[in-house]
Parts: C-alpha cells; structure tokens; sequence
C-alpha cells in the first residue's frame, strides 16, 4: 500500500484506534515496569503523632506530648526478639550520636524486662523507650512489621515513614536530607 | 544427552525464523513458490518434534536428578517423589517457557496438519506468523532463560524442596492452562493471516472456531483446575479471589468465549468480521499480558515467577512488536472488509451482537480492575486494593445480563424478530422454573437475596437449554450449545450459593469433647504427631457423625524441615449439597482450634465447569466432522 | 499459595526466635479470639474478610495467620465490643493503614475512572454496536 494514500486520508482514523490503544499500553507498562517497590505508604504522613498513653521501660506514665520537642526526632519501632532490628542498631547509633538527633523507640509486642535485657546488652540509643505490649500504639500508627522508623517534625507532624532495616544508603539518600529540611 | 535436547530446540528455533520469513522469500522468489509454499507445513511438523524431543529430554534429566543442569539444580531435589521431579520442569520460569513453547509448537503442528487444508494460502501465512511467534519466544528463551544452561562443578545435590510445589493439582493445572493461552497463539495466526490473504469468510470462519474452541476448552479446564486446587489446598474454602493473575487467565477466557460465538455469525451471515478479527487478535493479546504480568513482577501476585525488570522489558518488547504489527495490519487492510447488513436485536445474531457487548465489557472491567492500582501507584504513589466488593457490582450485574439473555437464545433463529416467539418461549419455560425454584427453596435453607436471584436465573437458563435438547435431540450442535450453556448456568449457581450461603464455626475444640456444626457431631479424638519424609506432621483425628453415617476426618498441621515452612491441610468431605471442611488453628496439650465449613453446592461448579468442556467437545466433533461450512451449517 | 507467604513470613520470625515464651510475642495464639462471644466473632469475621492483610499477597485478614493480621482482627473484635459498627470500624482501620487495607477501593475523584469505567466502557461498545441494528423485520 503506498505510503502516499496514507498521508492522504484513503485509510480512516478509526480503524487504527485498537493499534494506538496497544501502543499505549506497552508504554504505560513499561512505565510500570521500573517503578520500585517501597512498602505501604503511611496513611499518617501530614498528620500529627497519635493520642497514647503508655508506660516507659522504667515503669513511668508517658503521653505523646511528653514525646515532642522542638526539634526534628524519630521514632523507632523494634523489640528485643526482632533480628534486623540488631542490624540497624549501628545506623541509629550514628543518627543518634554523630547528628545529635532524639530517637525514642517504642517496644512493639515487647515487655519490660525482655526489652531492657536487650538495651543492656546492646546499647541504648533511645532517649525514651516505651512498651507497647500489646501492639496499641503500633495500631495507632499504621505499623505492620518491625523495625519500622518515623521521621516527625518539630511541631509532632509525621513526615516519613520507613519500613524495615535501615541502612547507611538510605540515611544519606532519604533521612538525613529529610530532616534537614525540616529543621 | 542434555546437549542433543539443548541443540534440537536451538535447530527447532532456527526452522521458527526460516519459517516466518517464508512469505518474504516466496515473494522475492516467484518461481519457487510453490514448493516453498509446501516447505512450510513441514517446518512446522520439524519444530513440534524438536520440541517435544528438547522437552522430553529435559523431563528425563530431572527424573534422573542430573543436576549438572542449573535448571534442575535449584528446582529439584533426591527426595523428592517422582511425580513432583518431573512437575518441577514447569513449575519455574525458565521450564514452563520451554513447555509454552513446546505447546506452541504442537499447535502449529496441528495447524498445518489439520488447518485450512482448503485454502492453502491462508495457511501459509498462518503457519508464517506462528512461525513467527514461536521464533520471537525462542530467542527470549535462549537469550535469558535458557533452561538448558549447564553448572560446573556438577553439585551433588539439589536445593529444590520447595513443599508447597508439591501437590497433584500444580501438576496438571499449567499444562491445562497453557494449552489454553497458547491455543489461541493459532486464532491470532489465523486472523492475520486471513488479513494478509484478504480473505475473511465462512471458510476462514469455520477454521478459526476449531481452534478457537480448542483453545477455549482447555483455558475452561485450566481455570477450573486451578480454581479446584486452591479450594483444596488454601484451607477456608476460597475458589476465587480477583487475584490478577487468576484475573489474566479469565480475561482471555472471556474474549475466547465471545470469539467463538462471534464466529458462527461470521460463518452464517458474512457479518460481525471486524469485531471477530478484533477478538481473535486481542484474545490472544490479552493471554500475552497474562504472560507478561506472571514473569515480570509487575502486580504482587502469589503467582509471580520472576521479579525480574529486565526480564519484563523483553516479554513486553515481544508483545508489543506481536499486538502493533497484528492492529497495524487491521489498520492497513480493514477496511476492505465491509460490512452493511443490520440486525434486528432480537435474531440470533442480534442477541450474539449484545454477547460481545458485554462479554467485551466484562473483560475490560476486570482488566481495568486489574491494573488501576498499578496506574494510581504510577500517577501519585498511593496505593489502593481493587477486590471482590469491586467486582460485585461491576461485573456482577453483566453476568446477570447475560444468564437473562440466554435463556432467550433457543427460541430465536438466525434473521428473524422473534417478539411473538418469544413471549411463547417464556410461558412454556416460566412453569418448570417456578416449579424447580419453589421446591428447592422449600427444601434448601436459602434466604440470601443474591443466591435467590442468580437461582432464578440459573434455572431459567438449565430449564430453557434442557427443553432445547429434548426438543431437537437428533442434532449435535445443539447439544453443544445447550449443554455448554447448562455448565454456565451451574457455575453461576454454586458459586453464588457457596459463596453467600455458607456456614462456618471456630472452636476451641477440648479432646473428647463434642461440638455441633450444622448437622453434625464433631469430637477431636487426639493430635497425632509425626515424622514423615522431610517434614513433621501432627494430624487432628476427628470424628464426625450426623445420626446416619459416621467418618473420621484428619486435618493436619504440616511442618517442612529443609525449609523452616508450615502448611495447613484441610480435610474435606464433599457430598453432593455441601462439603464439610475442617481447617486447623492453634494446637494445644488439651484441644485443638477447629475452623469448620459448610461449603454449599460447591459441588456443581466443578460440575458445570467439566460441562463446558463437555460442550467444547461436541462442537469440535461436529465442526471436525462436517464437509459443509458454508452459511447452512453450524 | 497466597496463605504460604503469610505462614513464610510468620516462620522467619519463629525462625529468629526459639524459645516459647519469644514465640508467644511473635505469634498470636488463637485462643485470645475466643474471650470474645461467639456472636462478636461471627461479625468480625464478616468485617475482616473485607480487609487486606497488609504484608500478604492479596490475602484477607480472616484468612492470613500473619501476626499483624490477628492484631488487626483482634481490633475490629475490640472495636466491636465497644460498640462501633462496620462501617466506622472499616475507617478506623483505613485511618491508620490507609486505603490499600480494603478491598473495595475508595470512591474519590481519584478513582472515578475506576468506578465509571465499566458502565463507560459499556456505554461505549454499545454506542460502536449500534450501527449493526434495525428494527426491520427479517424475513
């Protein structure tokens, strides 16, 4: 068919409809295809820390208000039987020690005595440490699996959320540029 | 010996590409023409026995164990039983492109064998794009996926235990499907080439719908046994769950279903060719984003092989090139199909028009359910679930449509306006139905509006068909038809039932004591634990009772060693009204969890599937059968 | 299938983990259901088969025996005693883990095309069919 009856409209528009349709798709596709993986998003991003009320590892009362300050902090989930959560403790040492910054880490289906053996053992990197043994405060926040950490402003917003290890390239890539931001 | 596989599918690739350029050669080359006309039929028969010899060599390397194959090396394992040594082939992604391939291959065997063996230019060009197709996998294959590759040094043993590969449902449930996607490989051969020879007629017509239906028939049975094992195997009585990939094996299946009818109006009033030219290419196009979504780990889906980009990329870049040169092709050469005559909606082929309408619809709807949350995630990184309440109100309502409408289809010839017929049709089948639905009604505990509903129009649908049969038992096709349509009629019916009418009960259930459920007595007896080749067991012996029978019912707890997994195995005992089905939870010194079902009418759809098949059998009979395939016939 | 990815991840914990009392905080024990009446439990397993386990592959909460699927059907238990109906329960859940946790997708301008497709589409092919019919007798 020569291409001259083409350009001059001897074939209609609608007969190549299916075709454009195919065309897109592939594209959307390989759009789709190279997008990665990063977890469930937080349905808290924008709002402020939930309302709880729990006890410390030390046996206190505790609130969220007490949590804020007015600085950039973070809040580690994790709990002594979770190995990876071991596996991130260098990175929050390093946030904690090297960028000065609060992280308070809440033991999620953890109890007391289990948690402080296991801060003992391996360091405390928290500021405070609460026990949420029955998974309350985790509910509140929308988490689902351990070690999940949030980044939360200086007026209590949550701004990220990370689930699972963290690890140096993620600090340099996401948190730390995160929390300079929000500084 | 591995090699002598290695190297036959190697040839059987290069005879793909010889044969898909065939045309291009016979064109260049006008005065060898005819014999390279004739070469290619024998290309074809060439590849299937490559094929089958590659993929038999590969199956006997696996029984024996050889794992100085990689392939075999990561999949399987001494231990393993013989059975699940040889399913391994498939059950992974490298394996099951070789048995895609090999299928393939077969079904261009049968195509040049069998097909258009009246328009030998059609043929040609059919085989040439098959060819084509299988040339474009093969390369893939050998490129990326090689299930050939070698490992050296030859490890003494494998690491392929995987349990929950090992089960007799995931043994047949792929081949199945697989003859069913790549089935339709053929129908997309077939439309291009009749695009190509400028020819879509009856004859055309009567060819593409053998292999239309073959196709169908073994997708309905590949469906089916899936959907059969994971009710068996996933331990609450589930047999659907909108999962995308059950998703890409039910869009093909739904085009297929309207291709094979859309066929017979092309075949009988030289009418609906674009529409049917358009099923068969996307039919075929949609069981290759089927392909495409398993390996690439596009959509998360229990039932994704690879989650490899790369891999992915590939796939689609042969999807792409297949489904823009086959819709490049209708653009090019459509319009010299044309078309004037009109329908009243109520002749035959009127009510076959409103079958792709909605047929068409329906699978767009699943295939828009499918991919939303894909774009949304694209478009601004949320993330939603698309699932069954979804699908309960889109597509639902076009599956009740159509039950309606086909109960109408017996009284309603080809070119007629059937309104007289067809207040007559209802009278006469109104009666038995009311009859049917009162006594079942009366005798079933069935209260939930939508099993009620989907009753009514079930029977209207078995009623219709059944008085259809008895009217003009002496002709094949309309066994066919209406016993195609009965199998539809008893797959709505008990899954709705089963679905809304169920019953279930969890109980701590204390070892000697008795619960009641439904009908029945049930006492735990005790736990029996176990070591059994490679994994622990601790069985749950139950007794049942219902004052008539009594039976004893072992649910276990299965714990594998090699991988650290625990599976459940439920216990199922099926009658023909309801299946008892006993999951466990918790194990405990003293008592055990129970989690008992009362599947309802279960039963027939696994009864109307195998009707489908049935079906698709007396119509491939008939139309293999028959000398005439002008508009007379079918 | 889609239960084994549940149980796989399940069993990592229990893998990390191997004394009873750390499999007791790893795992919830099915007995915790039954303190609630059995009526309470026949309403939230109508509730949590309409919720997404949020680590599985397409599983219901019913049916996943994955830690946070239990929490989370312990919830709607919790919630129900309180006396919170489906819906407001559904929202409390979605409030925290957003709208992936539920099967039936939110309705929203966002996914009006989700919503509208079908009847659209259907609108459509029958707007392209109907160039084919004529009430004309046939003979």
């Amino acid at each position: 068919m020569p291409l001259t009856s083409f350009i001059f409209g001897k074939y209609r528009l609608i007969i190549f409809i299916p075709l454009i349709v195919v065309i897109a798709l592939m594209l959307a596709f390989s759009v789709g295809l190279f997008r990665t993986e990063r977890g469930l998003p937080s349905a808290l991003i924008g709002q402020k820390i939930p309302q709880f009320t729990a006890r410390t590892l030390e046996g206190d009362s505790i609130n969220d208000e007490d949590l804020l300050g007015d600085e950039v902090m973070i809040i580690n989930f994790f709990a002594s039987w979770c190995v990876p959560c071991l596996a991130e403790h260098p990175i929050l040492k390093t946030l904690q020690t090297k960028h000065n910054l609060t992280i308070h880490g809440i033991a999620w289906r953890d109890n007391a005595s289990a948690t402080g053996q296991w801060l003992d053992k391996y360091g405390r990197v928290f500021d405070k440490v609460i026990i949420d043994e029955q998974q309350d405060i985790g509910l509140d926040f929308g988490v689902y699996g351990i070690p999940e950490t949030f980044i939360v402003d200086k007026y209590g917003i949550i701004r990220y959320r990370w689930t699972g290890v963290l690890t140096e390239q993620l600090l340099n890539d996401e948190i730390l540029p995160l929390i300079s931001e929000y500084q | 010996m591995i090699e002598l596989g290695h190297i036959a599918i190697t040839i059987a690739i290069f005879a793909a590409f010889m044969q898909a350029i065939l045309p291009l050669l016979a064109r260049i080359n006008r005065h060898n023409n005819r014999s390279l006309r004739h070469f290619s039929p024998l290309l074809s028969i060439l590849q299937a026995g490559l094929f089958i010899f590659g993929f038999i060599m590969l199956a006997i390397s696996f029984a024996r164990s050889d794992f100085s194959v990689y392939l075999i090396y990561q999949h399987s394992h001494t231990l393993k039983p013989m059975l699940y040594k040889i399913t391994a082939l498939w059950a992974n992604h490298e394996g099951s492109l070789l048995l895609w391939l090999t299928v393939m291959a077969i079904f261009g065997a049968c195509l040049a064998l069998f097909g258009a063996k009246k328009d030998e230019t059609l043929r040609f060009y059919a085989l040439s794009v098959q060819g084509g197709s299988i040339f474009l996998f093969g390369i893939f294959m050998i490129l990326t996926s090689n299930p050939f590759a070698r490992i050296v040094p030859m490890p003494p043993q494998g690491e392929g235990l995987n349990p929950l590969l090992q089960d007799p449902g995931l043994a047949f449930h792929p081949p199945t499907l697989y003859m069913g996607y790549v089935g339709l490989s053929t129908v997309f051969a077939l439309a291009i080439g009749g695009l190509l020879n400028n020819k879509i007629d009856a004859y055309w017509a009567h060819t593409t719908r053998i292999f239309a239906l073959l196709a169908w028939l073994f997708l309905s049975a590949g469906i089916a046994l899936g959907s059969f094992w994971a009710y068996y195997e996933l331990g609450w009585g589930g047999f659907w769950f909108w999962d995308p990939v059950e998703n890409a094996s039910l869009m093909p299946w739904l085009l297929a279903t309207a291709l094979f009818h859309s066929l017979s109006v092309v075949q009988k009033s030289a009418s609906l060719k674009h529409w049917t030219v358009f099923l068969s290419m996307m039919s075929f196009g949609l069981s290759l984003i089927g392909t495409f979504l398993v390996r690439s780990g596009i959509l998360t889906s229990v039932h994704s092989f690879a989650n490899d980009p790369e891999r992915g990329l590939f796939i689609l870049i042969i999807v792409a090139i297949m489904l823009t040169a086959g819709f490049l092709l209708y653009g090019l050469r459509g319009d010299a199909m044309k078309e004037e005559k009109k329908f009243n909606p109520l002749s035959r082929e009127g009510l076959l028009i409103f079958n792709n309408v909605f047929l068409l619809t329906m699978a767009a709807t699943v295939f828009i359910g499918t991919f939303y949350p894909l774009a949304v995630e694209l478009v601004n990184g949320g993330r939603i679930s698309v699932g069954t309440p979804f699908y309960n109100i889109t597509f639902m309502p076009l599956m009740v449509i159509i039950l309606l409408i086909i109960g109408f289809v017996p009284a309603i010839g080809w070119r007629m306006a059937a309104r007289k017929i067809i207040s007559k049709h209802m009278r006469i089948v109104i009666i038995p139905v009311i009859i049917l639905l009162v006594a079942i009604l009366t005798l079933a505990d069935l209260w939930q509006l939508p099993a009620i509903i989907v009753l009514i129009l079930g029977l209207w649908v078995i009623v219709s068909a059944g008085l259809d049969i008895a009217k003009h038992r002496h002709h094949l096709n309309i066994w066919a038809m209406n016993i195609g349509h009965i199998g539809l009629g008893l797959i709505a019916i008990g899954a709705v039932v089963a679905s809304t009418a169920s019953h279930e009960k969890n109980v701590i259930a204390k070892f000697g004591e008795t619960f009641t459920f439904q009908q029945y007595q049930l006492t735990a007896q005790k736990i029996d634990s176990k070591t059994e080749y490679g994994y622990q067991t601790q069985k749950a012996l139950i007794l049942v009772t219902d004052g008539n029978k009594n039976f004893e019912m072992t649910p276990e707890k299965r714990f594998y060693l090699a991988r650290k997994q625990e599976t459940t195995e439920a216990s199922i005992k099926s009658f023909w009204g309801h299946d008892l089905y006993l999951s466990l939870g918790t194990i405990d010194t003293d008592s055990v969890v129970i989690r008992a079902y009362y599947k309802r009418w279960v039963r027939l759809i696994w009864v109307g599937a195998s009707l489908l098949v049935i079906a698709a059998l007396l119509s491939l009979i008939r139309l293999t059968t028959t000398n005439r395939y002008s508009a007379k016939s079918a | 299938m889609r239960f084994y990815g549940c149980i796989l991840l399940l069993t990592l914990l229990a893998i990390i983990t191997d004394s009873p009392n750390i499999k007791a905080q790893t795992m919830i024990d099915d007995s915790e259901f039954f303190e609630f009446s059995e009526e309470l439990r026949a309403r939230e397993h109508k509730i949590s088969q309409k919720l997404r386990c949020p680590i599985c592959q397409g599983q219901s909460i019913a049916e996943s025996d994955a830690l946070i699927a239990k929490r989370l059907r312990l919830m709607v238990l919790e919630e129900l005693q309180k006396g919170k109906n489906e819906q407001e329960i559904i929202a409390e859940v979605k409030k925290r883990y957003g709208d992936y946790v539920s099967f039936k997708p939110p309705f929203n301008s966002g996914t009006l095309l989700l919503w509208l497709g079908p009847f659209l589409i259907l609108g459509l092919i029958l707007y392209l069919a109907r160039h084919k019919f004529s009430w004309e007798q046939q003979e």
